[in-house]
């Protein structure tokens, strides 16, 4: 358990809508579950741009890089020749998305 | 972000802004992996560097780029042509091979590589590219 200080006045005002504990924890989950839900909403929109890109999920395009020669070299000719920075990014967003999901049904179930 | 990621992605930038110029670093995290994308100039050189890292598992791509051609690219992405190399054959039990190569003149020539770091890439930067 971390302690913090907060402004006085706020806890005044906490104060008269009830347990200021209570005020304060419900405060910082909504916080909380705001930066997720924008942390989501921005990887969510990298990696539909990459989708878009190469016209295929994440999921996808790593299978048939790793599986079709046919596929990776048509990527790299007419695509994008360093696909493997994209792919970085990519994962980042993909699996970033799983990360934060889970964490914030973690504070949701709580 | 893992006081040791972020201790290596420290020392990246570090080691970056003493060998090359025009650096800029960024980092993302999430709560299970942290991202680090690096650019900068090496005579006419632009590198490109994109890095991910767990506790576990660093998945990593270096690039040398001279206009727009591919001088040397370092990575460890699941390529076809890597994976053959290394297994001997590609196909699905192959699909989540994260096989360390090299790529040279502009992705003619691919050869397998041990996992490097950005420190080693540096070194095979300084080594073997001409800082004209």
């Amino acid at each position: 358990m971390m302690t913090i200080t907060i402004d006085q006045k706020y806890a005044d005002l906490l104060g008269t809508f009830g347990n200021v504990q209570d005020a304060f924890d419900l405060a910082i989950q909504r916080y909380t579950i705001e930066q997720i839900t924008a942390k989501i909403a921005t990887l969510r929109q990298q990696a539909e741009m990459y989708a878009a890109k190469y016209q295929c999920d994440y999921t996808t395009f790593v299978k048939r890089m790793a599986t079709d020669e046919t596929f990776a070299k048509k990527i790299e000719s007419d695509v994008e020749a360093t696909w493997e920075l994209d792919l970085i990014e990519w994962e980042f967003s993909h699996k970033g998305i799983e990360d934060w999901t889970q964490k914030l049904q973690s504070i949701l179930l709580e | 972000m893992d006081p040791k990621i972020a201790e290596y992605f420290a020392r990246i930038t570090e080691e970056a802004n003493a060998l090359l110029s025009d650096v800029v670093v960024t980092t993302d995290t999430t709560p299970d992996r942290s991202l680090l994308r690096l650019t900068a100039s090496y005579g006419s050189c632009r590198i490109v560097v994109k890095e991910i890292m767990t506790v576990d598992e660093r998945h990593y791509s270096y690039y040398i780029l001279r206009g727009s051609s591919i001088e040397a690219g370092f990575d460890n992405s699941p390529d076809p042509e890597a994976i053959r190399l290394r297994y001997g054959r590609i196909g699905g039990e192959y699909e989540r091979s994260y096989v360390p190569h090299l790529h040279t003149e502009n992705k003619r020539r691919l050869q397998l590589t041990d996992k490097i770091d950005f420190f080693s890439f540096l070194e095979w930067l300084t080594k073997n590219v001409p800082r004209t």
